[in-house]
């Protein structure tokens, strides 16, 4: 009879225990400064993660969804109908998906733009390189076809005098 | 008419901006599935299209956009024909790469990893919860949802809500101190 009461006893203290436990767990779940620090700590370390991820997620471009859309499909008939719904929901809303895709547009847009008139220089500077070298050519070209007195020309006057004498001696 | 339709056309693209991307952290959490969740969202907002008109503010948009999302996932693993899915979890991240996202802080690198392998032990908890605990935890603890709120969402008492999210918690203390 003694160990049924003793028994007993053990019992309902236990469960004033795990009240007390329960109670301060109610506490702490709805003022997390109740909460013990390492497990405050991991709380919010996981709920940064998880809106970390999402964010990521949120703002990558994702065009398959084959296999989502499958394990779906299987459970809605109506899924393809659905896609197409949602997919025309979220263009005529303009949502985030679209607004991001517009984005990405206009960045490409702005590079193939900045792309081009990179090349436009390049090919402007090569045209000028070019000219520059023709020019040089032509100067260079120019000075080596200038006319040049012949080899025999500053003798000529002595030739001229010599015939002269060689007349008069005569 | 026409200019009604408009106001609430308009109504709604807001509604959709301001709340997508609540909706779609919750569903990313609960599934740990980027394609799946991403589904769910739009059908969660398709559905919610549907109804809008229906829609009387008796609770706030979040609780009732938050509710439709959650019978979404709730149908999406009851049915049968996915369950091998759900078992072999093809898409879903396993918790390690899930904790990768831990943004860093200015802690040690060494801090880094053991607050990592901690949010991990968080999600192995996670995913032994069922799957009113799961709910409730990641309302109260990533969507940081008062109790009221939650119960407005999962349409169960606060009393009950209490309760899961106790036995949610001493879930995760148990493995964090499984672990330690």
């Amino acid at each position: 009879m003694n160990w049924l009461m003793r028994r007993k006893k053990a019992e309902d203290a236990a469960a004033g225990q795990i009240d007390k436990l329960d109670e301060l767990d109610e506490k702490s779940l709805m003022e997390p400064d109740l909460m013990d620090p390492a497990l405050r700590r991991t709380l919010r370390d996981f709920s940064a993660t998880v809106h970390a991820w999402s964010d990521a997620e949120l703002s990558r471009q994702r065009p398959s969804r084959t296999t989502a859309a499958r394990a779906t499909g299987l459970h809605h008939g109506g899924a393809l109908i659905g896609w197409g719904l949602a997919a025309a929901l979220l263009l005529a809303t303009g949502g985030a998906y679209e607004y991001h895709q517009r984005e990405l547009a206009q960045q490409t847009a702005a590079r193939i733009a900045q792309q081009r008139l990179a090349a436009d220089k390049s090919r402007v500077e090569e045209r000028v390189e070019a000219q520059k070298d023709e020019e040089l050519f032509a100067s260079v070209d120019s000075a080596i076809a200038r006319e040049v007195p012949s080899a025999m020309e500053p003798l000529e006057p002595l030739a001229v005098v010599a015939d002269g004498s060689e007349g008069s001696h005569k | 008419m026409a200019m009604a339709k408009e106001t609430a056309a308009q109504e709604f693209s807001h509604l959709v901006a301001s709340h997508r991307p609540q909706i779609y952290r919750f569903l990313l959490a609960s599934t740990r599935d980027v394609d799946l969740a991403e589904t769910l969202t739009q059908e969660c907002f398709l559905k919610a299209h549907r109804n809008w008109a229906g829609f009387r503010g008796e609770s706030t948009a979040m609780t009732w956009l938050m509710r439709i999302a959650i019978n979404l996932q709730k149908d999406h693993w009851r049915n049968r024909r996915v369950q091998f899915w759900r078992l072999t979890r093809t898409n879903a991240v396993d918790a390690a790469e899930a904790s990768e996202w831990l943004p860093s802080g200015e802690t040690s690198q060494e801090q880094r990893l053991l607050a990592q392998e901690r949010v991990t032990e968080v999600w192995h908890a996670v995913d032994g919860l069922s799957e009113r605990q799961r709910t409730v935890f990641l309302l109260r603890f990533v969507e940081e949802m008062e109790l009221r709120e939650i119960a407005g969402a999962t349409g169960l008492s606060e009393g009950t809500v209490k309760a899961h999210l106790s036995r949610a918690v001493m879930r995760v203390r148990a493995e964090m101190g499984g672990k330690r």
